[in-house]
């Protein structure tokens, strides 16, 4: 079922262009996540979600009901700010009812309501204290449960892991996905850390100068990139240079290798996109030939850098778990999944 | 050797500075319970005579009134017209804005004398004639700007996010207002509401010229130093001390309390 659509959205600032015919359906229920670099223009998205900005042009509707024009609080969404925009005044209790206290919800449930937001981001203990008085990771919590006790139809979270520790921010990221799976909520989330975006995300959104790029899971847009700029920004990626033969038929290196062309013109120079893990050493001496010129030990993975001849250097990543086969210098032979390798101008 | 004088020549620059600054207060509370018409040392007998003679002296409590009428009522209007403006000025961006931050600051800048000479010349076009309501409008007029750059300031520091947290939430804009933006303006409206009552208590030039028949208190206490100095302005004076050392110790104690919880 379809909780959240965006049509044709458009967004000016001035004479700046940032948000460019936008549409995205959100399923209800789904963890999705908008990835993008800073400028792409995906927190605008958001906060015209939110009811903070109003689009130039386009609709946006929850539930079946067209909201675009609607303030803030007249929508049923909640927003958990970058900052986490706790209110100093407040006790994190006062914090947590202040949106039932809007809905004029009655003492006594308010009171539960409240105590039950707590307990399920772990914080009941600290009901009492002022927001200034806890650690960034706690404030963040506190902000998880206000927004949440609200019960919206999606919950916006707006970079919300960006002011924490690396691993502060690696427990919260599992936290937030059980929360969302425990909840049953949709989440959108707006991050430009795509390893955030991998890990959590039922669905990535990857977005650059104001266009969804591709909306796909993530090993969807990890192995099968859509575009040139999906398959530089996330990750890893080798390029080989190419020249296409035909609809499903590259040359690279003197070698014609069978692989999806998108529709490149015949005879243009492209490149073929490999993630590190795609690429194997083969016994096979008919596939491509390099020296191994570099081995770096990256913890989970092995990275060796071969050099095919001509200046053409690829990088590949296996598993630690066994000895390397090979030493610099030695003669290898490569080749790759040609499912998992793209090709792009 | 050399830190310790550094530290005694701190320590006494430090105290010379207090010395200079309320060795005369002190000496004006002290000749305030002289029994003596005259000030002189050394102080023959003390008496609580001239405070009977203050509370006696009708003139001199109705000015005390007079003052404390205007200072609360123009404090009280200017924010209520100051802290929209603040606020507005802050949020929106509307053309002229720089000018207006800029020339919002004039009535203070400006020497009472020319605002006050301006004013006597404006306000019978209006039909108001020089009276404690001319004077209580003019009191509005600087206190204004006071306000308005004062709380502009703190709204600055803000953060705008805790607004739309509030509008996130639920709150309508006036309700986000009164329970989010207001409670975390409380210091800097304590403390410019202090200003402003301590701004118009002892304002003279803009009052002298919008002032009828009735007396503020500065513009008494001066008409009393032409006929020489009585006692009686050491003891009005003791009072107003007191009253502003209250006012300055409950204005740094709430700073204090919002720092602490910062």
């Amino acid at each position: 079922m379809t909780i959240l659509e965006l049509q044709h959205i458009n967004k000016y600032y001035g004479n700046n262009h940032v948000v460019k015919d936008l549409s995205l359906q959100v399923e209800k229920g789904k963890f999705i996540t908008v990835l993008g670099p800073s400028g792409c223009g995906k927190t605008t998205t958001l906060r015209m979600i939110a009811g903070f900005e109003i689009p130039n042009s386009g609709t946006i509707q929850l539930s079946g009901k067209d909201i675009t024009n609607l303030p803030p609080y007249n929508r049923n969404v909640n927003t958990v700010f970058q900052n986490y925009a706790l209110f100093p005044n407040m006790t994190v209790e006062e914090n947590v009812a202040f949106g039932l206290q809007q809905k004029k919800l009655s003492k006594d449930s308010i009171k539960q309501k409240t105590s039950e937001m707590l307990e399920m981001v772990r914080m009941g203990s600290f009901a009492k204290r002022k927001p200034q008085e806890l650690s960034g990771g706690q404030q963040q919590r506190v902000a998880i449960a206000r927004a949440v006790a609200n019960d919206p139809d999606i919950l916006l979270l707006d970079e919300p892991l960006g002011a924490l520790d690396l691993k502060l921010r690696k427990q919260m990221q599992f936290e937030l996905k059980q929360l969302q799976q425990q909840l049953n909520k949709t989440f959108i989330y707006v991050t430009h850390d795509q390893e955030e975006a991998l890990t959590m995300s039922d669905e990535i959104a990857v977005m650059n100068g104001g266009v969804i790029e591709q909306l796909s899971n993530a090993n969807e847009l990890y192995y099968h990139p859509e575009t040139k700029f999906v398959a530089d920004f996330i990750g890893e990626i080798n390029v080989l240079p190419c020249t296409v033969n035909g609809k499903v038929s590259v040359n690279v290196l003197a070698k014609n290798i069978p692989v999806q062309t998108n529709g490149l013109s015949i005879g243009k120079n492209a490149g073929v996109y490999l993630r590190p893990e795609s690429i194997r050493f083969t016994a096979d001496t008919n596939a491509f030939k390099g020296t191994v010129v570099q081995i770096l030990f990256v913890g989970m993975f092995r990275k060796y850098k071969v050099d095919l001849g001509n200046n053409i250097f690829v990088t590949i990543a296996e598993t630690t778990a066994n000895a390397s086969p090979h030493n610099p210098g030695d003669e290898v032979y490569i080749t790759w999944n040609s499912e998992q390798a793209s090709v792009f101008e | 050797m050399v830190q310790k004088l550094k530290n005694i020549f701190t320590f006494s620059s430090a105290w010379a500075v207090m010395l200079f600054l309320y060795l005369p207060l002190f000496i004006i509370i002290l000749y305030s319970f002289n029994n003596e018409s005259v000030n002189a040392f050394p102080i023959r007998s003390y008496s609580l005579k001239w405070y009977q003679a203050l509370f006696k002296d009708d003139e001199l409590i109705g000015a005390v009134f007079n003052s404390l009428k205007i200072a609360f009522a123009s404090t009280f209007i200017a924010l209520c017209i100051g802290m929209p403006a603040a606020y507005a000025i802050n949020k929106y961006s509307f053309w002229g804005k720089k000018s207006l931050e800029r020339i919002i600051l004039m009535p203070i800048t400006l020497p009472g004398i020319v605002t006050g000479v301006a004013m006597l010349s404006f306000f019978p076009f209006y039909g108001i004639n020089i009276s404690l309501t001319a004077v209580l409008i003019g009191h509005i007029t600087f206190l204004c700007a006071v306000v308005i750059t004062q709380l502009l300031v703190r709204f600055k520091q803000m953060d705008p996010f805790l607004e739309q947290a509030a509008y996130d939430l639920g709150a309508k804009p006036l309700s986000a207002f009164f329970k989010v933006i207001l409670p975390n303006m409380r210091t800097a409206i304590i403390g410019t509401v202090l200003l402003c009552l301590v701004l118009s208590m002892d304002e003279i030039p803009v009052t002298f010229f919008l002032i009828g028949g009735t007396n503020t208190l500065p513009i008494e206490i001066y008409g009393m130093m032409r006929r020489g100095i009585t006692p009686e302005v050491n003891a009005i004076s003791t009072f107003i001390f007191i009253f502003s050392a209250i006012a300055i110790i409950i204005s740094t104690r709430t700073n204090k309390k919002n720092k602490s919880a910062a």
